[in-house]
C-alpha cells in the first residue's frame, strides 16, 4: 500500500503533462470546432495537478521523513538538500499554472484572439517543461534513496 | 504580426488580467516566502504550527492568494498591454525558479 501510495503523485503529474501537451496541440489547431476539447484539455491538467499536491502531500508528511535520513546519511545528500527541496517549492509555480491555464480557456476565445492564445500556449509550455523537470528530480531523490539504502 | 501600437492594445477580458497578474504576484511571493522560511527557521516553525507542516500550509497559502488576488485584480480595469502582461507571466516563472534553484543551490 505504501509502494501505491508513493506512485500515485509522479502518475498524476505524468498525466497532467501528457494532457497539457494535448492542450498545446489543441491550441495550436484551435477554431470553432475544438472549443470543447480545449476546454478538457485545459481544465484536466488542473485536476491531476490538485491530485498530484494531495497524493504527494501524504506521503511528504506521513513517509518521507524516513526516507529523508537515508538519503541524507547516504552518498547522495543533495538528493535532498538540493532536488527535494527545489522540487517540492517550486511544485506550487506549476500548480498556479495549472490553475491559471482554465480561467484563461473559460475567459477567452483562442480560436480568435491570437494574443490569449499564445499567452495559453505560453502557459501550456511553462506547465510542460516545470513539471518534466519536477519528474526528473524525482528520480533522482528515488535513486538518493537507493544509493542511501546499498550503502 | 503585431505592429508596435497594436501591441500596446489590450484585447484580454478583465478575468484573464486580472489572473495573469495574480499568477505573476503569486509565484514571485512563493520563492519570496520560501527565502524567508528557509534563513529563518522561526518562520517555519510558525508555518508548521499552523497546519501542521510548513509546506502543507505554505501551498494553501499560495492557492489562496492566489485566488484572492486573480478575484481582486479582475475588478479592476487593467491598463497592462496582452504582451506586456504574458512577458511579465513568463519572467516572473523564470525568476521565481531560479530564485529557488539558487536559494537551495547556495544554502
Amino acid at each position: 500500500m505504501k509502494e501505491f501510495l508513493l506512485m500515485l503523485h509522479p502518475a498524476f503529474g505524468s498525466l497532467a503533462i501528457l494532457v497539457v501537451l494535448w492542450f498545446f496541440v489543441e491550441a495550436l489547431n484551435a477554431n470553432g470546432t475544438n472549443r470543447w476539447r480545449l476546454e478538457w484539455a485545459a481544465y484536466l491538467p488542473a485536476l491531476l495537478m490538485v491530485l498530484t499536491w494531495v497524493a504527494s502531500g501524504y506521503w511528504y508528511v506521513t513517509y518521507y521523513a524516513a526516507d529523508k535520513a537515508i538519503i541524507l546519511a547516504g552518498a547522495w545528500p543533495f538528493a535532498h538538500t538540493f532536488f527535494m527541496e527545489s522540487k517540492e517549492h517550486a511544485f506550487f509555480i506549476t500548480l498556479i499554472l495549472s490553475l491559471l491555464l482554465p480561467v484563461i480557456v473559460s475567459a477567452e476565445n483562442i480560436a480568435v484572439n491570437r494574443r490569449a492564445r499564445a499567452l495559453a500556449l505560453w502557459i501550456a509550455a511553462l506547465i510542460a517543461v516545470s513539471a518534466f523537470a519536477i519528474e526528473g528530480a524525482g528520480a533522482i531523490i528515488s535513486m538518493g534513496l537507493r544509493m542511501g539504502l546499498s550503502g | 504580426m503585431d505592429t508596435s501600437s497594436s501591441a500596446s492594445r489590450s484585447t484580454f477580458s478583465r478575468q484573464t488580467s486580472g489572473y495573469v497578474l495574480a499568477a505573476s504576484v503569486t509565484v514571485l511571493l512563493n520563492t519570496i516566502l520560501t527565502w524567508v522560511k528557509i534563513l529563518n527557521p522561526a518562520v517555519k516553525l510558525v508555518l508548521a504550527n499552523i497546519l501542521g507542516n510548513h509546506w502543507v500550509t505554505q501551498g494553501v497559502a499560495i492557492v489562496l492568494v492566489f485566488f484572492a488576488l486573480g478575484f481582486l485584480f479582475s475588478r479592476t480595469s487593467s491598463r497592462i498591454s496582452d504582451t506586456t502582461l504574458t512577458r511579465l507571466l513568463v519572467s516572473s516563472v523564470v525568476i521565481a525558479a531560479l530564485g529557488l534553484i539558487g536559494l537551495f543551490l547556495f544554502e
